[in-house]
């Protein structure tokens, strides 16, 4: 019994305390991993599973849209993996109803921003008004993909330069091109940025429209150490 | 003579973007049409038969300097490669750098 009052006072108590306490903590770390362990074991199986399906599937191809692939797409989503390339033709119940949801959220945003607006501005958007349950990058686009063939009035469009952005479906191209030529004849020349205060949408979106007005013959630029600048098209 | 001015031949010499080389081909094409008859009219007037490439920073329609431009060397590739296509240039020496400017194709002279 002397040894055990020993142990409890002095330096060398509270170096045990110490020791004692060091132990519980890395008890339940190591806990913790093996169960993360076993969990990772369990989508392994579920992956490997999921892929001899998917050759199944491949085996069988085109019988678009039957239930079966559809439930089995959703599988592989709740499970974070994505199998595009074995399974393009069908796409997921999921990004349908999510790309729904957003463009009824977006249709509004959209009459605010000139009929416009890129994949990132979106983004930001619709996970802020979310709060929490916010979507992936990944989704996002996974649902824009399918809003035209749901004749949505919201549609993805890539713009020349790689860019992706969000248009109404009933923009008129050539009226807006027009309209953007007749403002630049006004001030005689406009730079990117000009346009973008002007119109009050991003750069990166007014400088798209200029090319896109330069490519139907509208206008013309003036590459100089002054910048990047639009002419009406007078040759 | 001497009192022509540049402009008076061309007006699109105080237009900024006829000084850069049009991406869209429609545009190009015209641009190109107007750079050919400036240089013709020009060497016309003045009575410039040779061109020098070396010296092609001076020759007066390539620069503005009321609005501030110029044509760079690629520019002035294109206009001689356009002008040698239409029969206006022909080239004296091999590394063309020297051209004779026809004002009139051989036919008419």
């Amino acid at each position: 019994t002397t040894n055990d009052q020993l142990q409890r006072t002095g330096i060398s108590g509270i170096e045990n305390h110490l020791a004692h306490q060091l132990n519980v903590q890395h008890q339940s770390i190591s806990g913790a991993f093996q169960d993360l362990n076993k969990l990772m074991q369990q989508a392994k199986e579920m992956v490997s599973i999921s892929k001899t399906i998917a050759n199944k599937i491949q085996e069988k191809r085109s019988d678009l849209t039957s239930d079966e692939t559809i439930r089995f797409r959703s599988y592989l989503l709740s499970l974070g993996i994505d199998n595009p390339v074995t399974k393009e033709s069908a796409g997921s119940q999921y990004h349908t109803s999510l790309a729904k949801e957003l463009a009824n959220l977006l249709e509004k945003a959209l009459k605010d921003t000139n009929g416009i607006m890129t994949l990132s501005d979106a983004f930001c958007r619709i996970n802020r008004a979310r709060g929490y349950e916010l979507i992936s990058p990944e989704d996002l686009l996974n649902a824009a993909v399918h809003m035209e063939e749901l004749g949505l009035p919201v549609r993805l469009r890539v713009l020349s330069s790689g860019i992706k952005s969000f248009e109404l479906t009933n923009r008129n191209e050539k009226k807006d091109l027009e309209e953007i030529a007749s403002l630049v004849k006004t001030v005689t020349s406009m730079s990117a940025d000009q346009l973008a205060n002007q119109l009050g949408i991003p750069v990166i979106v007014a400088r798209e429209r200029l090319i896109a007005a330069e490519t139907n013959s509208l206008l013309c630029r003036d590459d100089s150490i002054e910048g990047l600048r639009f002419y009406p098209n007078l040759f | 003579m001497a009192a022509t001015k540049i402009s008076d031949i061309s007006w699109h010499h105080d237009f900024p973007p006829f000084f850069t080389l049009q991406p869209n081909l429609d545009t190009r094409r015209k641009q190109l049409d107007a750079w050919c008859s400036l240089v013709l009219d020009y060497c016309r007037l003045k009575k410039v038969c040779t061109f020098d490439v070396n010296d092609a920073s001076k020759f007066p329609p390539f620069f503005n300097a009321k609005i501030n431009r110029q044509l760079d060397n690629n520019f002035i590739q294109v206009l001689l490669e356009e002008l040698r296509s239409r029969g206006n240039i022909e080239w004296e020496d091999k590394h063309k750098r020297r051209c004779l400017v026809l004002w009139k194709s051989p036919e008419e002279w």
